[in-house]
């Protein structure tokens, strides 16, 4: 076992009649609207909600906090695997290494080998995508941040940004405001005709 | 009356609402405003003045005077001239007692004068003293605006909004859209934000333009100009922010250029009577003519200064007004001016020669409207050829198009005032400030516009000087015998206009941290309250005492998820540790933990929390759950300082923590934890790493509440599972969830510290009873220097245990009273049941903190007695700790 390995979700081993179940921190307020959620790697993740179509129309939120979450400390060249959904440049010798979750462990292995820090954040982090021909409008009543990608205060919350163009913008923030934040942003959605999507509302591709 | 249907008016006679005004039913056409519906329906008085409660009529009819202002759906202050109703509005004047058209306040215009000179209340209404707050009372009821409902319960939902413009053209005029054209065409992205309904500025009053600058609009838009109808420039701020307000919501621009295209501000002229009703500037009589077809009135005399006034009375004239003169100041200025009439004016006598009339349409100097300019320090000069203020230089990133930069012809000066001594003549119309209110106040000594603005209130209404400001600084130029250029501006802040608090405030929500576990704190019961930017259990009953009783007998778990965690690892991380506390890390073995308090240069303590040694070169590092993020600052702060060879790791939101105590803790650690607990293996102090209930977990054995303790530290998303794990593992023990109250109550038995609780800003280690911890043989640390001077001097106070026999319970803070002055204070007390004690912990002086010695607390005003206790009131020895 590495010493870091409490910071490892996917470290949890369900062969000690024990059935560790990852939630993200926006789960009981989705539930809350209605959300239909599914186990998928460990994760319990809101696959849908209902009536999520026509919020696509104007605005979705999506929470993809069980993507996996790397942070990356040093100067090194990024040895950009396939399996990296995004790499976001936080600054010269600091980035953060977005991937599937099955994919983290070998994701972060690979990336500890060439620099001096790979932290796994997916505990750390939570992820909330805007989709949707509003979803400028609605970063804009969060955030002053438009220059994507950046870093900054998200609804008094210290968050990245991301363009993920067809998926969305993503809010990358601390997942202990994940449920302040998921409500803020509902409330910023709402009047414009969004609201919440699951998962299963946009497919996740590499960028 | 309404006129007979006019090409390019505003209103569709086709469609109509209906409000009430003061109970009473008004209809509106769709297009009109409240104000111009009212006027329709025979209202020419709109609105009571702020001091002397003058009656007062429409006169700019654009938003921009006091005089309109009535409660709107409850929302008081609002200009009706703009403001178009809808079905079912319930509109009430305000500031009145009694009604508009009799207002029993109106007294103080007729006999107030000399109990309300200029600055009366520094005056007048100050003896006997004891009055005062009744004679505020009084004068707080008789002048002012309108009245918020403290009691309504409606709601307005109101947004904030960021947006963002390569080019931001604030002023849909003529100018405004010309500029807004020409960087559209440049390939700017452009926004355009007006006032209006639709673009076009004063030029929509002008029946001649209405159709080009509609064209010109139609153009501008084509060009991909997005143009904002109904937004309102409040302010320009460092790096071209601009808020603009939009009624429900507040945009905050960010632009690359900043165009002001604000046009003019037209200025009233100074005479007796220039506030009664019907007296009108040149855009309000064109407004309700052009966009509304009412007739302002039947005969009309114009003063003006420039062509302004003479297009308007050829406005009027096609509205069927009959003009009686027209008074052009290129040819001739008059020296005397008087309006008179008791409800409305009635007539206006002119250098001696008298003109019946309902109407008076006077068009002063057009100021040009250079307050954005000026938010930005923009410098602005006084032009003494037309008698105005003009933006000279203008800051990068900002420009100015139109009349905004003076480009306004060549006007006449008109004088500061036309003759003096019969009846009031305003200057400000907002604060009923008059002529002779400056002459006073010069007199008095407040003979700069900057000192004679606040002394006269002058510029200070709801107007912010749009009215005024040139006319107070034309009188106060006369009164000081000097010119308008050496008396200079006021200066200009934002808002230029009055913005709702609401709107500012914007949504009603509050950045809150919840740990992984929060809702099933909820579940169980728990009482949520806030420390610090987080939301924790404070206890899960009414009885903080039963959670305190199962931590002792049994089993408790409490949610430490709150706990600062950091990562220290690197080659140097144990050097580093040595070098940011006062006692030693680097000998600390892997696998085992030390307290440590943190202590800043001057040798305060501002943390504390325990340091683990994960590996030879990694550390992990807990702090208190509000230092978290100041400690991990201070820690990067002198990494980059001393360069050493450490990477740092903020993982507080991370990693979840639950603590495990009581003295079943062990054999509920049995049943989930996949390695030793035994009391050899796992002893008190050591980190060990493991799985708990399946989740990867470091467990650190320590007992901050002073029963047998596990601290389990394990990632977030795993916070239920874990939680709902230990409960159902550990019912056998009758596991119990305990909040920070009753964790509060099991620390202080044991007399540990909560740091800012116990501690100050002037708590040092060695006072607050903590001269193990500090290693003074070390080379250096933060704050050792310091330190040793505490040493060297001796100690003045100490923080000790204390216990009151009588019973009683101090508050928090309270005074340790020493031959009647206070000595100390209290810092921590509870009752604990297991002590069966009043107990808590004090800062007492130093000779009074041995073991056993009495000193006096005040409790309720009176002094009680306490009793040192220098060990901990529960298990001194440590032995169930270590059990």
């Amino acid at each position: 076992m590495s010493t870091l390995d409490f910071l490892s979700p996917d470290r949890a081993r369900a062969d000690l009649g024990f059935a560790p179940l990852l939630r993200s921190s926006l789960e009981r307020a989705q539930r809350e609207r209605g959300a239909t959620f599914e186990e998928r790697d460990g994760w319990l993740v809101a696959a849908s909600f209902p009536g999520e179509a026509e919020r696509l129309a104007s605005v979705a939120l999506v929470d993809l906090s069980h993507l996996g979450k790397v942070e990356v400390r040093g100067t090194g060249e990024a040895e950009q695997s396939r399996d990296v959904l995004a790499w976001y440049r936080i600054r010269p010798d600091r980035s953060l290494v977005l991937t599937a979750y099955r994919d983290v462990f070998l994701t972060r292995s690979t990336l500890a080998r060439h620099f001096p820090l790979a932290l796994d954040q997916t505990a750390a982090l939570g992820i909330l995508a805007l989709v949707g021909p509003q979803a400028a409008r609605v970063l804009g009543r969060l955030t002053h941040l438009c220059e994507l990608p950046a870093s900054g205060m998200v609804s008094h919350v210290p968050a990245h940004l991301l363009d993920r163009d067809a998926n969305g913008i993503w809010i990358v923030f601390p997942q202990e405001y994940g449920h302040y934040l998921y409500e803020v942003a509902l409330d910023a959605a709402e009047p414009l005709g969004g609201g919440p999507a699951g998962a299963d509302a946009i497919e996740v591709r590499r960028q | 009356m309404r006129l007979p249907p006019r090409e390019h008016e505003l209103i569709d006679r086709s469609k109509t609402v209906t409000f009430t005004f003061e109970g009473e039913p008004v209809r509106a056409f769709a297009g009109d405003t409240i104000g111009s519906a009212l006027f329709a329906a025979g209202r020419r008085v709109f609105g009571r003045s702020f001091k002397y409660h003058r009656r007062r009529g429409l006169l700019c009819c654009s938003g921009q005077c006091p005089n309109c202002m009535m409660t709107v759906d409850g929302v008081p202050n609002v200009r009706v001239c703009v403001r178009p109703p809808r079905e079912g509005t319930v509109v009430k004047a305000q500031n009145v007692v009694g009604s508009l058209d009799r207002d029993l306040m109106a007294v103080t215009d007729r006999i107030g004068g000399p109990f309300t000179p200029v600055g009366f209340y520094y005056k007048t209404f100050i003896r006997p003293r004891w009055a005062w707050p009744y004679y505020e009372k009084f004068l707080r009821n008789a002048a002012g605006l309108g009245k918020l409902d403290p009691h309504v319960t409606e709601r307005r939902r109101v947004d904030h909004e960021h947006a963002h413009a390569e080019v931001l053209v604030v002023g849909g005029g003529q100018s405004g859209l010309e500029a807004a054209l020409a960087h559209a065409r440049a390939g700017r992205q452009v926004v355009l934000i007006d006032e209006g309904p639709e673009p076009g500025g004063h030029q929509l009053a002008n029946r001649e333009r209405i159709m080009t600058m509609r064209s010109l609009a139609a153009e501008t838009a084509q060009a991909g100009v997005e143009i904002l109808p109904f937004a309102r420039a409040i302010g320009l701020y460092e790096g071209n922010l601009v808020p603009v307000d939009r009624g429900s919501t507040l945009v905050k621009f960010r632009a690359e250029t900043v165009v002001a295209a604000t046009g003019t501000l037209e200025q009233p002229l100074v005479f007796a009577g220039n506030d009664l009703p019907g007296v009108m500037l040149p855009a309000g009589a064109r407004r309700l003519a052009n966009y509304w077809s009412l007739r302002p009135g039947e005969r009309a005399v114009v003063l003006t200064v420039d062509d302004r006034g003479v297009e308007t009375a050829r406005e009027l004239e096609a509205a069927g007004v009959e003009i009686a003169e027209v008074v052009d100041y290129r040819e001739r200025v008059p020296r005397s001016v008087v309006a008179k009439g008791r409800k409305q004016v009635r007539s206006l006598t002119v250098d001696g020669k008298r003109f019946d009339c309902d109407l008076v349409v006077m068009s002063g100097s057009p100021q040009p409207n250079y307050g954005l300019l000026a938010h930005a320090r923009a410098r602005v000069e006084f032009d003494p050829g037309r008698g105005i203020f003009v933006p000279v230089e203008l800051p990068p990133g900002v420009e100015v198009a139109g009349e905004a930069s003076g480009d306004v012809g060549s006007p006449a000066v008109p004088p500061p005032s036309h003759g003096e001594g019969e009846g009031k003549s305003i200057v400000c119309f907002c604060e009923d400030v008059t002529t002779k209110d400056f002459k006073d106040a010069v007199a008095e000594g407040f003979d700069s516009i900057q000192l004679a603005k606040r002394y006269t209130t002058a510029t200070m209404g709801p107007c912010q000087g749009r009215l005024c400001h040139l006319n107070a600084v034309r009188v106060a130029a006369r009164e000081t015998r000097t010119d308008e250029g050496t008396i200079g501006t006021t200066t200009a802040r934002p808002p230029t206009s009055p913005v709702s608090m609401g709107l500012l405030a914007g949504r009603p929500h509050e950045a809150a941290k919840r740990t992984s576990m929060h809702h099933r704190h909820k579940d169980m019961g728990a009482t949520v309250f806030w420390t610090g930017s987080w939301r924790r259990p404070h206890s899960y009953s009414a009885d903080p005492q039963a959670e305190v009783r199962a931590v002792h007998e049994s089993l408790g778990v409490i949610d430490v998820s709150t706990l600062g965690k950091l990562l220290v690892k690197g080659p140097d991380a144990g050097a580093f540790l040595d070098r940011l506390y006062p006692n030693r890390f680097s000998d600390l073995k892997v696998g085992r933990i030390r307290y440590g308090v943190l202590t800043n240069d001057a040798g305060r303590i501002f943390d504390d929390g325990t340091v683990a040694r994960l590996a030879d070169d990694e550390f992990y590092v807990t702090t208190t759950s509000t230092g978290a993020d100041g400690v991990f600052q201070w820690f990067e702060w002198w990494n980059a300082v001393w360069h050493m060879d450490v990477e740092l790791a903020n993982v507080t939101g991370a990693v979840a923590a639950v603590n495990v105590t009581g003295p079943n803790a062990r054999k509920l650690m049995e049943r989930v934890f996949d390695g030793d607990v035994g009391n050899e293996a796992f002893a008190y102090l050591d980190a060990k790493r493991g799985h708990v209930a399946g989740v990867p977990a470091l467990i650190l054995r320590i007992g901050f509440v002073g029963e047998l303790g596990y601290e389990l530290h394990f990632p977030s998303p795993h916070g239920e599972h874990v939680w709902d794990a230990l409960f159902e593992h550990g019912a056998e023990w009758n596991a119990t969830p305990f909040g920070l109250e009753p964790q509060r109550i099991l620390r202080l038995e044991k007399t540990h510290i909560l740091v800012g609780q116990d501690t100050d800003a002037e708590s040092n280690p060695l006072e607050a009873a903590m001269p193990w911890i500090v290693k003074l043989d070390k080379d250096d640390f933060i704050g050792k220097w310091a330190i040793e001077h505490v040493q060297e001097r001796g100690l003045r106070s100490l923080l000790v245990g204390f216990e009151v026999p009588s019973g009683r319970m101090p508050v928090e803070g309270a005074q340790v009273v020493v031959g009647g002055k206070s000595a100390g204070r209290v810092t921590s007390v509870r009752y604990s049941e297991q002590v069966g004690k009043v107990i808590g912990m004090a800062i007492v002086p130093i000779d009074l903190s041995g073991e056993g010695t009495t000193f006096e607390i005040r409790i309720g005003g009176e002094l009680d007695q306490a009793v040192v206790r220098t060990q901990p009131f529960h298990d001194p020895e440590g032995a169930k700790l270590r059990s």
